[in-house]
């Protein structure tokens, strides 16, 4: 696959460092692909380079403060001006073939008042795509700055845009006594993809980890091997279940027909049965006859003492009315003699009196004589008269106890018949009951009543314990059903606990799987690590080789992990004390080899880098650079490259575009100026 | 109780009636042996017999005395006390007296009990015999009934 890449077409500068106001410099491209930029000390040489870091990086990297503050690179004119002066770098450029602008503004946070730090300043960052129209597409800053990190990130600055002092820092790696830095090596494993292949371990530790956590969750659940135990103890126990109930139907046919002969046996005696029944109430018929016949009896008997009244109670009663006659004959005379007796006391008081008491008339004397007879005639009688009234007085007395007695007596003849009728009748039925009896005992056959009851009671038994053994089948089946339904519950369990045990062993093998990744990883990264430093090693030695003139030195070795580089001569030995030149080409080599192996993020941007070399060094690493980099940008100063060397460089063909960084003296601004090409800007001093 | 009653049943108390070999057999057969369907003997006691059969005579004979037939005396044996006929009312005794006034004026008591029970326990063996000859029936209505019929006849013939 290829390797992205980045190609500047044109970058705008405006009140960056040096410059005010706005500088386009146009980038080269095709075989011409070195730039020349020629500027003294102070130029803006520097300004040109953190200007692009600042744009891409959003931060300035030097050797030896770090990082820059970003308000330093605000040109002081364009502060001095006012808010209507920002800073800003566009770069326009090719990423992948497709055009993209970057732009990086810093305008005054209040427009009336001059910012005094990178603080009061608002920053905004836009990276611009085309679509197929050719239609601007501005993504957002936040997207921007996502955007530039992925295809330009930070640490890569160093390789790709650096200012000759920082070669001191790869000349650590060359020298042993200076030991390794750490940042540097963290850079070149970054450069070469090496992070890649340590963020997939990372990524791969953090699946790991959460399978781990998976499956230590997992693990703490019912394992399917304990479920499988407890549903083969629930089978085991069902199928028992199983057979009992089936032993209980056994069981119960058996009883069935068992059963069924008692009843059959027993129905057979219905008849009989029926008939000892009849005959039972029967006998308790008689027997409440025989009650009837002895209260009866006992009543008749208590009546037959008085059966005298019966013959005494008629005579008395017609003594009675001829009593009753007579006493009323006697009380009619007796009446009469009231009478008489009134009127004799009438005659003796008219006697006594010489006028009657009653109309008081005077009694004439024939009548007193009549009356005097009559009163002698009263009381010759009057014995006669006393007897007549004692008699009726005894006959008073005689009737009055013959009618009592008449009262009290009580004939029983009615009664005693009655009762005699009803002891016939109850002896008559009794004896029909008796017949009947008969008749049912001889018609009946000869089985005998405890045949029948034993009969019935070995039905009810029968039946009894039929009762018990269904209650018992019933139990029975409840809990087989139970025990299914336990076995269904443990069997959706175990499914559960088997798709359980299925996502414990899906994450074990996943384990096993990172477990793995993580070793191929790890080969892959010690591989990778180890073919990427023979490569780098490789190209560099390749670079070194064509860019020194130590015919001796044969190779550079890389250290693995510390990518501390050591010259080896023709012989394979180490170059213990390989001189600054040396060392610093070997530097170069290195960039060199590394933009070629690693990322490229866009031109190789060098700022005065050929300080410590040679000019037969200088030559080969500027014949070198535009062969092995798609774009190389040159800042240089008159020192670095003299006339001749320049022309040699103008002969190879290599220069695209040159520029010269002028700042008159009465300026106070530097300006890119266009050169034409092969025309040195040099000073006279490296002539 | 009246005055009547009273004095003479005092004046009779003490006094026991005798009977004769053959009333006893009779009252004996009246009292114990169960005669038709009613599984019952006619009397239940000899005192119900007796006062029966007194009553029966006295009835048929009225306020006179029944001629005691020959060598009844001889083997006559006291049965019963008099006082013990008249045990609860209405009186025995005082109905025998209403009944035959005169009679009591005449005889003693005891003597005019024996003399009707004699006759009536007399008839009633008669009627047994002829039950048991005929095989009828033969309880106290059955007495009853032959008694009135007995008494109709005598008494229209009076």
């Amino acid at each position: 696959m290829a390797k992205p890449s980045l190609s500047f077409q044109h970058v705008t500068l405006e009140n960056i460092g040096a410059y005010f106001g706005e500088h386009t410099v146009d980038f080269p491209s095709g075989h011409r692909n070195m730039m020349m930029i020629h500027g003294n000390n102070t130029g803006g040489k520097t300004s040109f380079i953190n200007g692009l870091k600042w744009c891409l990086f959003h931060q300035i990297s030097t050797s030896h403060e770090g990082l820059l503050d970003p308000f330093t690179l605000y040109n002081r004119k364009a502060l001095a001006k006012g808010s209507a002066h920002p800073m800003s770098v566009t770069i326009e450029a090719e990423y992948n073939g497709q055009p993209i602008i970057i732009n990086r503004t810093a305008k005054w946070l209040y427009d009336k008042t001059r910012p005094r730090s990178y603080e009061e300043v608002a920053t905004g960052f836009t990276i611009t795509q085309f679509d197929e129209n050719g239609s601007r597409q501005p993504l957002s800053e936040e997207d921007s700055e996502r955007f530039i990190r992925r295809i330009a990130p930070p640490v890569l600055g160093r390789f790709f845009l650096f200012d000759g002092e920082l070669l001191s820092e790869y000349e650590t790696l060359v020298s042993r006594s200076a030991g390794s830095n750490p940042k540097l090596g963290e850079a070149i494993s970054g450069v070469l993809g090496l992070p890649v292949l340590e963020k997939a371990a990372g990524v791969l530790q953090a699946a790991k980890k959460e399978a781990d956590r998976k499956n230590m969750t997992l693990a703490r659940g019912e394992s399917a091997e304990g479920l499988v135990e407890r549903i083969k103890g629930l089978e085991s126990n069902l199928e028992r279940c199983t057979e009992e109930c089936a032993e209980i139907d056994d069981q119960l046919d058996a009883l069935g027909d068992s059963l069924a002969a008692a009843e059959a046996e027993y129905k057979s005696y219905a008849a009989t049965e029926a008939d000892l029944n009849q005959i039972s109430v029967l006998e308790k018929h008689n027997a409440d006859l025989d009650a009837e016949i002895t209260r009866n009896q006992t009543t008749l008997a208590k009546a037959s003492s008085n059966v005298w009244h019966d013959l005494a109670k008629p005579t008395l009663e017609r003594q009675l009315d001829s009593l009753v006659s007579k006493s009323d004959a006697l009380h009619q005379q007796s009446q009469q003699t009231l009478k008489r007796d009134h009127l004799e006391e009438l005659r003796r008081a008219l006697l006594d009196e010489e006028d009657c008491p009653v109309c008081l008339q005077h009694l004439k004397p024939d009548a007193r004589a009549s009356v005097k007879s009559m009163l002698d005639a009263l009381d010759a009688d009057r014995e006669v008269r006393q007897q007549k009234t004692d008699d009726y007085e005894d006959l008073i007395a005689k009737r009055k106890e013959v009618e009592r007695l008449s009262r009290a007596m009580t004939p029983i003849k009615t009664e005693y018949e009655m009762r005699t009728e009803r002891i016939k009748e109850i002896v008559s039925t009794k004896a029909r009951n008796l017949s009947e009896i008969d008749h049912i005992k001889s018609e009946a056959n000869s089985i005998s009543p405890d045949v029948i009851e034993g009969a019935r009671k070995k039905v009810l038994s029968l039946t009894r314990e039929q009762a018990a053994l269904e209650e018992h089948k019933k139990t029975a089946l409840k809990h087989q059903k139970d025990l299914e339904i336990e076995k269904d519950e443990q069997l959706s369990r175990m499914q559960s606990t088997i798709e359980h045990d299925e996502e414990a062993k899906q994450v074990k093998r996943v384990l096993s799987r990172l477990a793995h990744m993580e070793s191929v990883i790890d080969q892959a990264k010690n591989r990778q690590a180890e073919a990427m430093r023979k490569k780098v090693e490789e190209y560099t030695s390749h670079a070194y080789r064509a860019m020194t003139h130590e015919t001796h030195h044969a190779a550079v070795k890389i250290e693995p992990g510390t990518f501390n580089m050591t010259i080896l001569d023709d012989e394979n030995n180490p170059v213990t004390r390989p001189s600054s030149g040396a060392t610093q080409i070997l530097a170069l080599a290195l960039i060199i080899s590394l933009g070629q192996i690693g990322r490229k993020i866009g031109p190789l941007v060098m700022d005065t880098p050929l300080g410590r070399l040679d000019p037969s060094h200088r030559i080969k690493v500027l014949s070198y650079l535009p062969q092995h980099t798609h774009q190389v940008v040159l800042l240089y100063h008159g020192g670095e490259i003299d006339k001749a060397t320049y022309e040699r460089v103008a002969k190879m063909g290599q220069i695209g575009k040159e520029y010269e960084i002028s700042k008159g003296s009465a300026e106070s601004s530097s300006r890119l100026v266009p050169k034409q090409s092969a025309a040195f800007s040099g000073g006279d001093d490296h002539e | 109780m009246s005055d009547f009653n009273e004095q003479t049943q005092q004046a009779d108390m003490g006094r026991t009636v005798s009977l004769s070999a053959r009333a006893r057999a009779t009252l004996k057969m009246a009292t114990g042996v169960t005669i038709g369907a009613i599984d019952l003997p006619l009397f239940e006691t000899d005192t119900e017999a007796i006062r029966f059969a007194c009553l029966l005579g006295l009835r048929y004979h009225g306020d006179t005395m029944p001629p005691l037939a020959d060598g009844r005396d001889a083997n006559a044996q006291t049965v019963i006390n008099v006082g013990t006929l008249d045990t609860s009312a209405p009186s025995f005794i005082s109905t025998v007296k209403l009944l035959a006034p005169d009679t009591v004026q005449k005889e003693r008591l005891t003597r005019i009990v024996r003399a009707h029970a004699e006759w009536g326990l007399a008839q009633i063996q008669k009627w047994i015999e002829e039950a048991e000859l005929e095989g009828d029936d033969l309880d106290l209505a059955h007495l009853v009934k032959k008694g009135e019929a007995l008494l109709d006849g005598a008494e229209e013939s009076v």
